[in-house]
């Protein structure tokens, strides 16, 4: 038990070998791994400002039902709860703490208190995340100090946080973090209810409200019924995760930490199938879902046969698309583009680790080519990929759109679709054709747009200030 | 007042930099500190891009664990040199964040460095414990009018009766380019040619015209103190105004002192606000049946910067006969600035019944909402739930905006005023 009781879980980095640079084939980063038994760690000598655990926390927690949250730190550690997905939230609330220069001399505890009681007082949540800052981080503020003192005067539970921002380059190590935070501070507190029939949790993390709802759908197709955590629960969806039948994954990447938690600690079997990415990968999660709770072959049959009858027609047949997008939406997509008629001939990832090794070998099989680029943020390398690649589309998370763009290549952003099951597959194509056929807006961009790089950085190597780290 | 903030919208001092240096032509910036402090400013600022399309793209060290423990100097050095190649500039800043100040990175040592090789740099320590992206203002105008003075670069011979715009922040607002291009559009009415140090046009040139300008026009307290030391510094006269002007009584108010000072025939001028007025009145005429069949009266409550609240409370007030319960000014001015602020937004018929807060904290900004019960709110995304729970509209006149694209829209000066009427009477009929 004694690891989820620590302040933090280990990096991306050390847990699971995560690397967040390189421009490799896979068979160069898979004989890498056969060398060494791990990816070699690697920096970068010129790079952009991207994200971090602190943003990828924010962003969890601020999905939860009952939920409020202190940011401990200067006020601008707190923007991006700015963000018109948070802003959406009905009864997002927050508080920062707004640390000035005193403050990272003398310590930070008195206004750390009070803003926690006020939100407390104010909106009377469940839940009361604390999450901390660089500037906590290096003075090693006592967050836990007042966290004890004053649990008990309060309705909320707290639940710190321990974000830094420097620790980890993989920004997903954010959604580690508050999974550990309430497994230690909830799930494992927790004293067991009586539940009248058995469910499982849907573990669900950075999924679009459309494909919650699409899977909820297929899983009560079958029967289940279903608690979803952490996102969109309250904190009695977490404090009975511990009593679950099963515990069901969606984002493989993103449902590991918690679900293994749930499995080891708990004894929740937890069944991880690949994300449920196009018709072909939905089936498969449903079929391997449906195998693991003993649910008759013939039901999870039915409802496949039903469902993949509607994507008909393959409107992007023959298209030449680049893909930056969350790692196990890149490689799933792959399936899907190949089930289209398309053919992948890009693809950027946000980090690797020892978990995608299954899927590198997929690619060096299917895509022997394809060289996969690792960074988060790294607009500059993906412009100079893009052009060399000079794709018919781009099929990316939104904050990698406006690179295309300038480029004069058509766009669609994932993240605002939902893009999972049945139903989000047909969604994806309908708007990945509906770019690819009408482009007039990406090429009018591209007429009149500036590169904000020099000319010379398009004839070098998009790796080219990607070093392998000196120990 | 408390020092927490909930429900916070102001970003911290190096966002307010990073805004700044964004917002000028050929000015590069490179974020020295953890990864995420530009894209925090990213995700809480404008749904869209900024002037030069290119929010995304912003040069930073990306500091890590290793750094934080042993110094980030040579990390940074590193980034000058391929910055330089990667991106091309015309003066490059270097922005220092909390975790590289906090462990005392030598950071003008590594500019000075690049400086003495050819470089066109700066640093500006911007750490967000030392203020807001209010202060960020005065601070990036300090730093490059000190590498100006510095690098005894020849100051450019301005246009006669050039004009800086002093005291309106180059975003997070999404109406910060639309309002200065009312104001610039105004000031060429009567054929006065404003300097751009922010936005199209903008560039090292421009601010190395800053000295030559006939006057500098301030807009908001934020540019008071900059005016103040132009004065000092190159003798340039300066007029102040409470805030941005809305309609044409505060825009030929503003127009009719800046002519006075420039020379300008007030003939001119007078003929031009007769006309303004003609069109103005056209269009209330226009709403005349309109505004009584619908009730368009209203009380209203305005959260919002100091540079917008005081025009559009006024032009309310006194044009369109609204009723003003509560006013909450959220870019927090300094003291000696507040009570001016609160005298302009007394002059109006009702003085004694409004409430005048200086606060950007959510939970006194709801507080004071909910007290008033306006019929209307003039504010931010942030105040939607508020308004939801009153069920009266919002129109969003300030940041955070996360329901509307401003494109070409202001709602200050002539058209502007025009289209604030129309969004009202929208959002009250929707």
């Amino acid at each position: 038990m004694s690891e989820y009781r620590r302040k933090a879980p280990s990096t991306s980095e050390r847990r699971l070998n995560a690397i967040s640079a390189g421009y490799d084939l896979p068979e160069a980063l898979l004989r890498e791994y056969g060398e060494h038994e791990e990816f070699r760690q690697r920096v970068r000598t010129f790079a952009q400002d991207t994200t971090n655990d602190l943003i990828y926390a924010m962003r969890l927690i601020s999905g939860m039902a009952g939920a409020a949250t202190v940011v401990h730190g200067p006020r601008g550690c707190a923007m991006a709860l700015l963000d018109r997905a948070n802003l959406s939230v009905p009864g997002a609330q927050w508080a920062v703490t707004n640390l000035n220069e005193r403050d990272t001399i003398m310590g930070s505890e008195r206004v750390l208190r009070e803003s926690i009681l006020s939100l407390d007082r104010r909106y009377r949540p469940e839940l009361i995340f604390i999450v901390t800052t660089p500037v906590v981080a290096i003075n090693n503020d006592d967050v836990l100090t007042v966290v004890g003192e004053i649990q008990d005067e309060i309705g909320a539970r707290l639940v710190p946080v321990f974000s830094d921002g420097f620790n980890s380059r993989v920004g997903r190590s954010g959604y580690d973090l508050v999974l550990h935070a309430l497994f230690r501070d909830l799930i494992i507190r927790a004293r067991p209810t009586s539940t009248d029939e058995p469910f499982a949790n849907l573990i669900t993390i950075s999924e679009h409200r459309h494909d919650r709802e699409e899977l909820g759908r297929l899983l009560a197709a079958l029967g289940i019924r279903v608690n979803p955590i952490p996102n969109t629960a309250n904190r009695l969806g977490l404090e009975q995760a511990a009593q679950a039948r099963w515990s069901i994954g969606v984002n493989p990447d993103e449902s590991e930490y918690l679900g293994v938690a749930l499995e080891q600690q708990n004894g929740v079997p937890f069944v991880q199938p690949d994300l449920p990415l196009g018709i072909a990968g939905t089936s498969r999660w449903l079929a391997a879902v449906g195998q693991a709770i003993g649910s008759e072959t013939a039901a999870v049959a039915q409802i496949q046969a039903q469902e993949s009858a509607a994507l008909q027609s393959t409107p992007i047949s023959g298209a030449r698309v680049t893909v930056s997008l969350p790692t196990a939406y890149a490689f799933g997509i792959l399936d899907l583009l190949r089930d289209l008629g398309a053919e992948a001939v890009g693809i950027s990832v946000p980090s690797l680790d020892r978990r995608h090794i299954g899927k590198l070998e997929q690619v060096r099989d299917s895509h022997p080519g394809l060289a996969v680029h690792v960074g988060e943020g790294q607009i500059f390398e993906e412009a100079n990929i893009l052009k060399r690649l000079a794709p018919d589309l781009h099929l990316c998370w939104d904050e990698h759109a406006a690179v295309a763009l300038r480029l004069g290549i058509p766009a669609v952003a994932l993240r605002e679709i939902g893009v999972l099951g049945y139903s989000g597959a047909k969604r994806l194509a309908t708007h990945a054709a509906r770019a690819l056929r009408y482009p007039a807006f990406a090429a009018n961009l591209g007429e009149h747009a500036r590169s904000p790089y020099a000319d010379s950085w398009y004839k070098k190597k998009p790796n080219w200030y990607i070093k392998h780290e000196v120990k | 007042m408390t020092q927490q903030i909930i429900n916070a919208r102001n970003g911290c001092l190096l966002q307010g930099v990073l805004n700044a240096t964004k917002a000028v032509g050929g000015f590069v910036p490179i974020i020295h500190s953890n990864p995420g402090c530009g894209f925090q400013g990213y995700l809480g600022g404008s749904l869209l891009d900024g002037p030069f399309g290119d929010e995304g793209d912003i040069p930073a060290t990306n500091v890590s664990e290793k750094h934080v423990v042993f110094g980030g100097t040579s990390r940074l050095r590193e980034q000058i040199k391929n910055t330089v190649k990667v991106q091309q500039g015309d003066l490059y800043i270097v922005i220092s964040g909390c975790a590289t100040e906090l462990v005392g990175d030598d950071v003008p040592a590594m500019v000075r460095e690049a400086h003495d090789q050819g470089v066109p740099i700066i640093a500006i320590s911007a750490p967000g414990f030392k203020g807001d992206i209010y202060h960020a203002y005065a601070l990036f105008f300090q730093a490059i009018l000190a590498y100006l003075a510095e690098d005894a670069r020849p100051v450019a011979t301005g246009r006669s009766g050039l004009v800086n715009i002093l005291g309106l922040l180059p975003g997070p607002s999404d109406f910060w380019e639309t309002d200065l291009g009312e104001v610039v559009g105004l000031l060429e009415t009567i054929g006065i040619p404003v300097n751009p140090l922010f936005g199209w046009g903008s560039g090292l040139t421009t601010w190395q015209q800053i000295p030559a300008a006939a006057l500098n026009l301030v807009l908001s307290p934020w540019g008071i103190p900059l005016a103040k030391d132009l004065e000092s510094r190159f003798g340039t006269p300066y007029l102040t105004f409470p805030g941005l002007p809305v309609g044409p009584e505060q825009s030929f108010h503003m127009l009719e002192r800046l002519g006075e000072a420039l020379g300008i025939a007030p003939d001119r001028i007078s003929e031009l606000r007769r006309r303004a007025e003609q069109q103005m009145h056209g269009y209330l005429r226009k709403m005349g049946r309109f505004y009584v069949t619908y009730h368009l009266q209203k009380t209203f409550a305005i959260v919002g910067e100091s540079a917008l609240v005081p025009g559009i409370v006024q032009f309310l007030q006194r044009s369109f006969g609204w009723v003003v319960v509560a006013v909450l000014i959220t870019d927090n001015p300094p003291q000696e600035y507040r009570t001016a602020i609160a005298d302009t937004l007394a002059g109006g018929p009702e003085a004694t019944a409004i409430t005048v807060l200086f606060s950007e904290d959510g939970a006194v900004i709801e507080d004071t909402l909910r007290e008033h019960q306006p019929e209307i709110i003039l504010g931010s995304a942030l105040e939607a739930g508020l308004a939801r729970e009153l069920g009266v509209p919002l129109l969003e006149i300030a940041h955070p905006i996360r329901q509307s694209v401003i494109l070409q829209k202001s709602y200050c000066g002539l058209r502007g005023a025009v289209a604030l009427l129309e969004d009202l009477s929208r959002e009250i009929l929707q």
